[in-house]
């Protein structure tokens, strides 16, 4: 019993000396080193990330040649560094500098970087003392023929700075286009060293046969091309005003009646580049049918718009930003017998507290997580089980028929003139979507005023004095409110929801002929 | 000031995050999503895409048009260059983007 009581007395002093000797000891030095730039000959730049490094004293940094990827020679180099951050809190990722004024890299060789000492990740910290931090790399300056991130096109890559690039010259062999090439930034700049682009860029470039020439590399030497890796898959939209095509398929039956099908489409990309922080937005919404179940009709309207938008910040309290809209729109439908030119301006009003996302939702329940373990990954948190997101919008539509129209009746037995007629229409917008899962439930509602009595077309069966129903067109008038709803449930196929079956239940009437509306629809959606 | 460090502050303009507590490795959607209640740049209802992006395009377009050693043609970028049907997803992506595109004339 006094040899185990005395042994204990003996480890908890070793292991309160270990503690009182080694403050702070960590033996691998804990930053990770993601990625590199030979700034010089003499000079490499470290990225470091996962740890927040305020400053370093790496009292011994040791050079190493290595070959053939195992054997490492001996040290061909030392020197020591120090790094202190430009900011005393912050999260943002430390450039290392380690520079061997007495020994010049050689080019095109692989060597390890070895270095110890001391790091403070924090305000107010403890020196953390490390034994091995460690780096193995390349100075073979070769070109890559990298994607530009956003953008169809290429450039050239190489972690070694580049000379200066007078008449800098890129050639395909196989095609015999030529392209100047120009520094991206600063050769100083870790981000921007090596890099060199492509004028003009290219969409498409064979790397196999490309030859640089007017370019050399800080030893001198003219870099070689070496071929491209492929570019991961995009992943999908989130939701429609996400999605730059949308895509939706449905059917309506009903009892002794043919199934008629339905397409509701929206095609909208946005491109920037105008002056002022406008988009130029272009847009196509389709909302078309053929036939009908018994006196149910569906909607019919073709809507091509071009317009600008832009966000406004308003930091104005509850109402945080506003998006203008203007467009020209034209009003048309299936049989291109209604043909309406529009203002269309738009105002979407964002409230405080009007969208709180499954997917957001998901990120704050991750993020109180981490503050109480910094190791947790996004994936170890349960996902929300709801969420939603509710949009106001008020527009306005201005202008008017373009051409006074004949107008047949479906069965071609009777016909109207339609006279030309203005429009002027204030059009409120709301629409709610709630998440649960992979259902979305979604309810839209458009009480849309007209101010002006709008001509539109209504059809009539008729009994003929021989017995036969035929069809009637009569001329009407529509004006004050005219609302419409829709309410979609929708179930997510794929995780990444590019493709949901869904049903819709459409309820009012909608420009140009107002028909009025009182439908359940269900088919395929597809969003990307 | 390099490239990183005049994205960074734009991104602190767009969305009310310190420059340098923006972790560059994070998802632009998720820094969007995660500061919409910032006190300084409130967006709360602002979606990522398309509203939010534009509103960082239009920033990006002014920093990167001042006179300077380095100046980039952002209008290269559109709201499709950025998740989720584009290849920019994170800071680091953005940054990426930024120094591929092309140079403008010194000004």
């Amino acid at each position: 019993m006094k040899t185990i009581l005395a042994l204990t007395v003996l480890l908890a002093a070793a292991v309160s000396y270990s503690i009182s000797a080694h403050p702070g000891s960590d033996d691998v030095f804990a930053g990770k080193l993601t990625d590199y730039r030979i700034k010089d000959a003499h000079t490499i730049l470290v990225r470091c990330d996962a740890v927040r490094i305020l400053s370093l004293d790496a009292t011994k940094v040791e050079l190493f040649r290595v070959k053939d990827e195992i054997v490492v020679n001996p040290g061909v180099a030392q020197t020591s560094a120090r790094y202190n951050s430009g900011s005393a809190n912050g999260t943002d990722p430390s450039f290392l500098e380690f520079t061997f004024s007495q020994y010049s890299f050689e080019p095109g060789e692989d060597y390890e970087l070895r270095f110890s000492g001391v790091y403070r990740n924090g305000t107010g910290g403890v020196d953390i003392k490390f034994t091995l931090g460690l780096l193995r790399f390349s100075t073979a300056s070769n070109f890559a023929v990298v994607p530009n991130p956003g953008q169809p096109t290429f450039r050239l890559f190489s972690r070694v700075a580049l000379g200066t690039l007078t008449n800098a010259r890129l050639v395909e062999k196989s095609t015999n286009r030529t392209f100047d090439l120009q520094a991206a930034g600063n050769q100083d700049d870790f981000d921007t060293i090596g890099n060199a682009l492509i004028v003009p860029a290219p969409n498409s470039i064979d790397p196999r046969q490309l030859a640089v020439s007017g370019i050399s590399d800080i030893f001198g030497k003219t870099p070689g091309v070496k071929p491209a890796k492929p570019i991961a898959p995009p992943s999908a939209p989130k939701d429609r005003d996400a999605s730059a095509w949308y895509f939706n398929f449905l059917h309506q039956a009903g009892v002794g009646a043919k199934p008629t099908w339905v397409v509701n489409a929206r095609i909208a990309p946005l491109f920037g580049g105008l002056p002022g922080g406008y988009f130029l937005a272009p847009s196509l919404d389709v909302d078309i049918g053929q036939g009908q179940v018994g006196k149910t009709k569906t909607n019919d309207i073709i809507n091509p718009k071009i317009g600008i938008t832009r966000l406004l910040r308003t930091r104005a309290g509850v109402l945080e930003n506003l998006q203008f809209t203007p467009a020209f729109s034209y009003e048309t439908n299936r049989k291109f017998d209604k043909r309406n030119a529009l203002f269309d301006g738009e105002l979407r009003f964002y409230f405080r507290h009007f969208q709180n996302t499954r997917g957001e939702r998901s990120l704050d329940a991750f993020l109180r997580e981490r503050l109480k373990n910094k190791k947790i990954l996004p994936q170890d948190v349960p996902k929300a089980f709801f969420g939603y997101s509710i949009k106001t919008f008020l527009g306005t539509e201005i202008g008017g028929a373009l051409t006074a129209n004949d107008v047949k009746s479906s069965d071609k037995t009777s016909q109207v003139a339609v006279p030309t007629y203005g429009i002027r229409r204030l059009r409120p917008r709301f629409s709610a979507t709630f998440e649960f899962q992979r259902v979305t439930a979604t309810i839209s509602f458009a009480p849309r005023y007209l101010f002006s009595d709008e001509n539109v077309t209504r059809e009539v069966d008729t009994l003929q004095p021989s017995g036969k129903i035929t069809k009637t067109i009569i001329l009407s008038t529509v004006s004050g409110w005219r609302p419409y709803a829709e309410f979609s449930l929708s179930y997510a196929i794929d995780p990444l929801g590019h493709y949901s079956i869904n049903t819709i239940y459409k309820r009012g009437s909608q420009p140009p002929n107002f028909d009025r509306t009182n439908t359940v629809q269900s088919g395929i959606l597809v969003r990307f | 000031m390099t490239i990183r460090q005049r994205v960074n502050d734009v991104l602190t303009d767009w969305c009310g995050e310190p420059s340098n507590q923006i972790d560059q490795t994070m998802s632009l959607d998720v820094l969007w999503a995660a500061t919409r209640n910032n006190p300084a740049r409130p967006h709360n209802g602002v979606a990522f895409q398309p509203e939010g992006v534009m509103n960082l395009l239009t920033k990006l377009g002014s920093e990167f048009q001042k006179p300077g050693d380095v100046r980039k043609q952002i209008s290269v970028f559109t709201v499709n260059s950025f998740k989720p049907n584009g290849t920019i997803d994170t800071v680091d992506n953005l940054v990426e983007g930024v120094v591929g595109a092309p140079n403008l004339p010194l000004a």
